[in-house]
């Protein structure tokens, strides 16, 4: 079989052979996407997840609390938290500490966030304020394992692999699944585990890639020292073509299938670095967002995931670790607003204005809140009430969704487990909770579990 | 909804030769048992809190029960029964609700002729008695090789398939090897099987590289993704922990062939045998393979919960490939396992020495144990005989040495620390301190929460060596004191002190006590933050004192104006509450604080342990007995040495078992589940373990490895057969209950499974029978009847090679594979930065150096949370549950890694000198050598030809671009050789690199 491989822009082949690849272990769904668009229905394509991780407090950003204020200093009234799970503060004395800052009105909708985050207050029309989130895990590492996967069991699929099985991808030279993640000044950067974003029982190219900001933009994506792009190119075309002669010797599909993906991978490996290259940027851009330049920092890291969103990229998700405030929330909530507020409404600006935003879903929010009782002059995990913003993909803005008691201690109005994210994410996606499953062990497992789960239907139309 | 595999059979149209399923009569463990599992049981099964209508369609007493007046399964008036009623009802069918698939015609009439049949049930195949089946008969009895092969060739002559032709001499030498030993095999060795056409070549390389020592080391790796191992601890902080010992023991169980009931009872309960030596201590470590946690704030008790569930799982998917962890919340929903008796197994484990969360700043993660070789223990004992003799001579008695103390005693009782003539404080935020003639500070309570005090004075014309800084009770103070705090506590976070201006280093620094956490040192350790020396602990009110040395003691000129800051940002006024700062002169032998105090007092007063504190001081200091010290320094410090190289491993300790309960819905907070004890599933023979006293973890491995269990040895079989064929007998390797789907050849693992018992669980032997047997030795690549050859193991399987295998065999191609066996864990080239998400502590990753570089990848460091990005981009677990298959995937990642990866280019490299210096000059010679070495075959006309080509080209690009060829070479920590040309290296490099990227070389045929 002589192979038409003449130069490595001839996508023929390699298609076919992806093609082939992908039935034999493409989900249905995923194949019938492969055409690389949304689904007949859905109202968001992709998925921007700006995720606040450690633990943001919703009592100093989205939650006001006037009564809390009150009680400052006064001990936390037990009818609140009798036999409930604490972290840090388990066993010790509890005291209400009163928000830290006032909020106000932004936007034409009066909506009332804390006054340290005015960029965010002033596209708050463009989002639903969730007030009323509850998890069920009060550590990081197993809240995080929740937020992303529906349970603490370790390999089970994370939510942007999900999406990328049931949709499959929008584009040919970069992953479906990309995470970004900064590390920020104010509290303590909890680690976060690659489990996060793995696929778990999936086919492991569901899993997502991580865009780093330190050396290698992806993995392994730069050619050997004084191999320049032609020289590789000489590699990957001689690869190429004895693997075809084997191939066409054996009847091996699977040989076919590495022709494609090593001819993937060497479109990366251009696609990549035009990726990250933000010289096209102008500078107006890079004031908005309030970055130089690719830094690894949270705003550097919302503009690549406006670019990451223009290129197809389905699922991206840019961690902030910098949220989990234990001492000094004060001065912390300062430091970490001023981190991701400009930088977080400027990504939904731009979204906006190039037309993006109206089939992208944009969640902003961690993987629990804060207690309203003191930890010191600081804050402890919290399980039973935490606030999200949801916005973009048609959702309609300046509204508040669920609340909390008059104390922000518990989710008590129209209350919204992780799994109802989950459902109404992939609800938006055109695609049903229940039905996305996948076989594992003799069970049909999917992201949201055995427990009931509800699409937000009062948040999304 | 899953598609019952059962079902897929019924419905295949009859193959030829057999006779139809019809005809045969409907079997309930492959027919019907799966259909009611998949269709019924969610509410009439084995789970006691969902069913409805007190109906179990999983027992056959309920099935067939009276119901006043009609029954849902009626032998007698078969149409009447009300399951065939209920699943033909048009309007109100069963299974109900819009999730559930409705019945399908034939799937209706099946379950009729089964009650027209009688209903039969019978047991779950998993969990039957193994029976010993006659070997059927086959036409071509030459083809068979062994019974092995009667069994596989009899379904194949049923259905009218002949097997595969089998595969050429070299395509089984590769799959042999790759297999066996993980490693391809060398030309050499495919010749002789090429050579000798008859099976005794074939017997005697199967045995040679079964007693390889890499051999045990493959098996090795199959195991650790069973029992997950790893490197580090799996949660939050993924901190490393002390295993490797456990490593050495696996790969010396598989090399010494341990038999296999043994190798279980070891890594169970080998603490707890009676003959237990260190062996099987560290065998026990895999009780301690659970993932553990760090994270503060997280609590005891549910980690505890999670550490017990955990082990559950393991065991049951490992040893039973049973979903028990099903169960962990409610009875099963499809396997006979309730939540009571996941909760039983768990009580197993209960006795085992353990944490609910480790504590941070130590190293380990204790019980642990250090476990010496041969040689380091011969040390060990030379070494403590020798500081033992010295020890005696530093004790002896002599009037000089009684004369030399009392004069230390005169010299060292008086005083040096004295407060500053001029001494003056401040405070940052203003604070106000009140002082007392003894130059005592009292700080003022009011102000902000974090400060930086600022003491100066003018320096003694005597030098100043050091400072004292004293923390002094006071009933006034929170708790007493000593500090502001309201627990009375404080935290000195960095501590400066500047001469005329000019920073002076702090050297060695003391303290009479140290909170744990909160090092003096840490006050002096340059970093900022809420870090420093802090003095918490039990009672109220204890005074406390450090000492810091200069660095430079003469730093200080006399008359010079010094001042010492005092910064404390901890905040939550963790503040210096009633103290003294004084100044004195520098020592050569630091005397402690404690042993001062003893020394000004009066000598009559000293209890007789102060006496001998005095005693040990002056010894430790007189020059009588110099040589004595310092032979028992050097002594003391190769002790020292040879600890830290000794490895230590995580210990598996029984201590009083704790309390375990059922877990309402695996709610660790709920308390009102019952009190269990340990007992094993009733539906495994759970009775068969003696009552009387409370059983524990080594009865449970003797359970599992009795004669009466039979599915442990067809677990095991089942898992090696897929190993050598590429696809189990029962294709779901860790699912044997009813959602799994059941054996193609029942017979053939039964088979099987019996052998190895009766061979004494010898695993060595069943590899042995597998990999002679004709049905290994098939061609891989037919692609008639491909699918049904798949089920029927009428051709080999086709793969890549497991992550690690890609790797070593790079490393084994050049020759860089440095074939030492066990030890401790190595670091391979890293991309810089990979662990950033990682923290408490942050770390930077550092790549081994020289040989270790180049070891197996079953050595490297496995981090749970961040496994070695070119290990997982080929489908590497992270190991953090167990892994029965991994995925077998084809990325573009893993393309990258096989391009790109450091190690893979300068394995190309090394791979490049090897051909340039070992073959002929011809570059034809040397793409045959490159081939013969990698491929084991020679090249094809075009292949040759293509390379020649590349090599042709890039040899004059990198002759135009020399510092691109000398930075190629100069990839990877081996130097490249100074006689090759670089461009021509290079180049060679290239054609290398295209070599070992090949698919055929990483796929196992």
């Amino acid at each position: 079989m002589k192979l038409p491989f003449h130069h490595l822009s001839a996508l023929d082949l390699s298609r076919r052979a992806f093609l082939a690849g992908a039935a034999a272990g493409m989900g249905q769904a995923a194949l019938a996407a492969l055409g690389g668009h949304g689904r007949p229905g859905a109202r968001a394509k992709r998925v921007i997840h700006l995720y606040m991780a450690g633990g943001p407090s919703h009592l100093e950003t989205f939650d006001e609390k006037p009564e809390l204020t009150k009680l400052d200093g006064q001990p936390m009234p037990e009818s609140y938290t009798g036999g409930q799970q604490l972290a840090q503060l388990q066993g010790r004395e509890l005291r209400c500490l009163a928000p830290r800052f006032p909020f106000r009105e932004f936007g034409e909708s009066g909506q009332r966030i804390c006054e340290r985050f005015p960029r965010l207050g002033s596209v708050i029309d463009d989002f639903c304020i969730l007030n009323s989130l509850e998890t069920d895990q009060i550590n990081h590492d197993p809240a995080h394992t929740l937020f992303n996967t529906g349970t603490t069991l370790p390999g089970r699929p994370s939510m942007g692999s999900w999406v990328h099985y049931g949709l499959g991808s929008m584009n040919e030279n970069l992953p479906a699944f990309v995470v970004l993640s900064s590390v920020g000044k104010g509290g303590q950067s909890q680690p976060i585990a690659a489990r996060q974003w793995h696929s778990g029982f999936l086919p492991s190219r569901y899993q997502g890639v991580e865009l780093r900001s330190v050396g290698d933009p992806v993995l392994y994506v730069k050619n050997p020292d004084g191999v320049g792009r032609d020289l590789q190119g000489d590699v990957v075309r001689a690869i190429a073509e004895l693997n075809g002669e084997r191939a066409a010797r054996t009847d091996d599909p699977e040989a076919l299938t590495r022709i494609a993906q090593y001819e993937l991978a060497f479109r990366m490996q251009a696609a990549v670095p035009e990726l990250v290259d933000l010289s096209a940027e102008t500078q107006e851009t890079l004031d908005l967002y309030g970055t130089e330049g690719r830094d690894g920092s949270y705003a550097s890291n919302c503009l690549m995931a406006r670019r990451l969103a223009e290129r197809g990229v389905r699922f991206i998700q840019v961690y902030h670790r910098g949220w989990d405030h234990h001492g000094a929330v004060e001065r912390s909530i300062e430091i970490t607003a001023k981190e991701v507020d400009q930088a977080s409404a400027a990504l939904v600006t731009d979204l906006k204005r190039r037309g993006l935003l109206e089939d992208t879903l944009i969640l902003f929010g961690g993987e629990f809140g804060r207690t309203p009782m003191g930890q010191g002059d600081g804050r402890d995990h919290h399980i039973r009430g935490f606030s999200y913003l949801m916005g973009g993909a048609g959702i309609p803005g300046g509204r508040r969704y669920g609340a909390t008691d008059p104390l922000g201690y518990a989710a008590v109005e129209d209350v919204v487990h992780v799994r109802d994210l989950h459902a109404t994410i992939l609800h938006l996606l055109g695609l049903d909770h229940e039905a996305l499953s996948h076989d594992f062990r003799g069970l049909d497992l999917r992201l949201t579990g055995v427990e009931p789960a509800r699409v937000l239907r009062d948040v999304i139309s | 909804m899953p598609f019952p595999a059962a079902l897929a059979l019924i419905l295949l149209p009859p193959a030829h030769g057999s006779p139809s399923r019809a005809e045969e009569g409907v079997d309930f463990t492959r027919d019907v048992r799966p259909l009611l599992a998949d269709r019924c049981f969610a509410c009439h099964g084995p789970d006691a809190s969902a069913r409805e209508a007190r109906l179990r369609l999983d027992v056959r007493d309920s099935a067939v029960e009276d119901r006043g007046g009609y029954r849902v399964v009626d032998v007698e008036d078969v149409g009447a029964s009300e399951l065939l009623l209920r699943v033909r009802d048009d309007l109100d069918p069963m299974p109900p609700g819009p999730d559930h698939a409705p019945l399908s015609p034939e799937e209706a009439s099946l379950l009729e002729r089964w009650i027209e049949e009688g209903a039969p049930y019978d047991q779950h195949w998993a969990y039957r008695p193994l029976e010993r089946v006659a070997v059927p008969k086959v036409e071509d009895e030459d083809w068979a090789r062994g019974d092995l092969d009667r069994f596989v060739l009899a379904r194949l002559e049923a259905e009218g398939i002949a097997p595969a032709p089998p595969a050429d001499a070299r395509t089984r030498t590769r799959r042999l090897s790759f297999d066996l030993l993980g490693l391809a095999p060398s030309i050499e060795q495919v010749r002789a099987v090429e050579l000798d056409a008859d099976d005794v070549a074939w017997a005697q390389l199967v045995d040679e590289l079964l007693e390889s020592p890499h051999h045990a080391e493959r098996l090795t790796t199959f195991w650790f993704d069973l029992v997950r191992f790893a490197d580090t601890t799996g949660i939050h902080a993924d901190n490393p922990w002390n295993i490797s010992p456990y490593r050495d023991w696996v790969i010396g169980a598989f090399q010494e062939n341990l038999p296999f009931d043994r190798f279980t009872v070891e890594q169970l309960a080998g603490d707890l045998l009676p003959e237990a030596g260190r062996p099987q201590r560290v065998a026990a470590a895999y009780n301690r393979l659970n993932l553990v946690t760090r994270e503060g704030g997280s609590q005891p008790k549910e980690f505890l919960a999670r550490y017990t569930a955990d082990r559950v799982r393991n065991l049951s998917e490992v040893w039973l490939a049973s979903t028990v962890g099903c169960a962990e919340c409610h009875d099963h929903k499809f396997d006979p396992f309730s939540a009571r008796e996941f909760y039983e197994l768990g009580a197993f484990f209960a006795d085992i020495e353990q944490v609910g969360v480790y504590q941070s700043g130590e190293g380990r993660f204790p019980p642990e144990f250090a476990v010496p070789s041969a040689e380091q223990e011969a040390e060990l004992s030379q070494l403590d005989a020798a500081l033992e003799a010295v020890n005696r001579s530093l004790e002896r008695d002599s009037v000089a040495l009684e004369a030399d103390q009392a004069r230390f005693e005169r010299d060292a009782a008086g005083s040096r620390w004295r407060v500053p003539a001029d001494l003056e404080v401040r405070a940052a935020s203003g604070r106000t301190f009140d002082r007392d003639d003894a130059g005592v500070l009292t700080t003022s309570a009011e102000g902000a929460a974090e400060d930086t005090f600022t003491v100066s004075f003018t320096a003694p014309l005597d030098s100043v060596g050091a400072l004292r800084l004293e923390l002094l009770p006071d009933p006034d103070l929170p708790l007493q004191g000593p500090g502001l705090a309201g627990n009375g506590n404080l935290v000195l976070t960095e501590l400066t002190i500047r001469s005329d201006g000019e920073v002076l280093a702090v050297g060695a620094s003391r303290a009479s006590f140290e909170q744990p956490g909160y090092p003096v040192t840490a006050a002096h350790d340059g970093a900022l933050g809420r870090a420093g020396w802090a003095v918490m602990r039990g009672s109220d009110g204890e005074p406390a004192e450090a000492i810091f040395d200069l660095a430079a003691p003469g730093a200080v000129r006399p008359g010079s104006k010094v001042e010492v800051e005092l910064a404390q940002m901890h905040g939550g006024r963790h503040l210096l509450g009633r103290w003294r700062l004084t100044v004195g002169a520098a020592e050569e032998e630091p005397l402690s604080p404690g042993l001062r105090r003893i020394l000004v007092a009066s000598p009559e007063k000293r209890t007789p342990e102060e006496g001998r504190l005095v005693r040990a001081a002056h010894r430790a200091r007189t020059n009588l007995l110099d040589e004595e010290r310092a032979r028992k320094a050097a002594l003391t410090a190769r002790r020292a040495a040879l600890d830290s190289e000794i490895p230590q491993v995580l210990e598996t300790r029984a201590v009083e078992p704790m309390v375990t309960r059922v877990l309402p819905r695996g709610n660790w907070m709920d308390e009102s589940g019952e009190e269990v004890l340990p007992a094993v599933p009733t539906v495994l023979g759970g009775s068969a373990l003696s009552a009387e006293e409370r059983p524990d973890r080594l009865d449970l491995a003797r359970w599992l490895v009795s004669d009466d269990n039979a599915l442990v040895a067809r677990v095991l079989v089942n898992r090696i057969w897929r190993m050598l064929m590429g696809r189990g007998i029962v294709a779901t390797l860790d699912d044997f209950g009813v959602q799994g789907t059941p054996p193609t050849h029942p017979e053939l693992l039964d088979f099987l499974a019996l052998e190895f018992i009766e061979s004494g669980w010898d695993l060595r032997a069943l590899i042995r029978d597998i990999v002679t047997s004709s049905t290994y030795q098939q061609a891989s690549g037919i692609q008639e009847h491909a699918a049904r050859r798949d089920e029927l193991f009428g051709r080999q399987a086709r793969f890549r090679l497991d992550a690690e295998f890609v790797r070593d065999g790079a490393l084994l191609a050049s020759g860089l594979l440095d074939r030492r066996v066990g030890g401790a864990s190595v670091r391979p080239y890293q991309p810089a930065g990979y662990w950033s998400h990682l923290n408490f502590p942050r770390r930077t990753y550092q790549a081994s150096d020289g040989p270790d570089l180049y070891r197996r990848a079953l050595y490297g460091h496995w981090q749970r949370q961040f496994v070695h990005p070119s290990l997982a981009a080929f489908d590497a677990p992270s190991r953090e549950r167990c892994t029965s298959e991994r995925a077998r995937s084809n990325t573009p990642l893993a393309a990258l890694a096989l391009l790109n990866d450091p190690i893979h280019v300068e394995a190309a490299r090394v791979l490049a000198e090897r051909v340039l210096t070992g073959a002929g000059a011809s570059a034809e010679d040397r793409v045959t050598a490159l081939w013969e070495r990698v491929l084991q075959r020679a090249p094809t006309d075009s292949e040759r030809a293509r390379m020649v080509a590349l090599v042709r080209k890039h040899r004059a690009d990198f002759d135009r671009r020399p510092e691109d060829a000398a930075a190629l070479v100069a990839v990877g920590a081996s130097p490249a050789s100074p006689e090759l040309p670089a461009a021509e290296l290079a180049a060679w490099t290239s054609a290398a690199r295209v070599v070992l990227n090949l698919h055929e070389t990483i796929v196992r045929e």
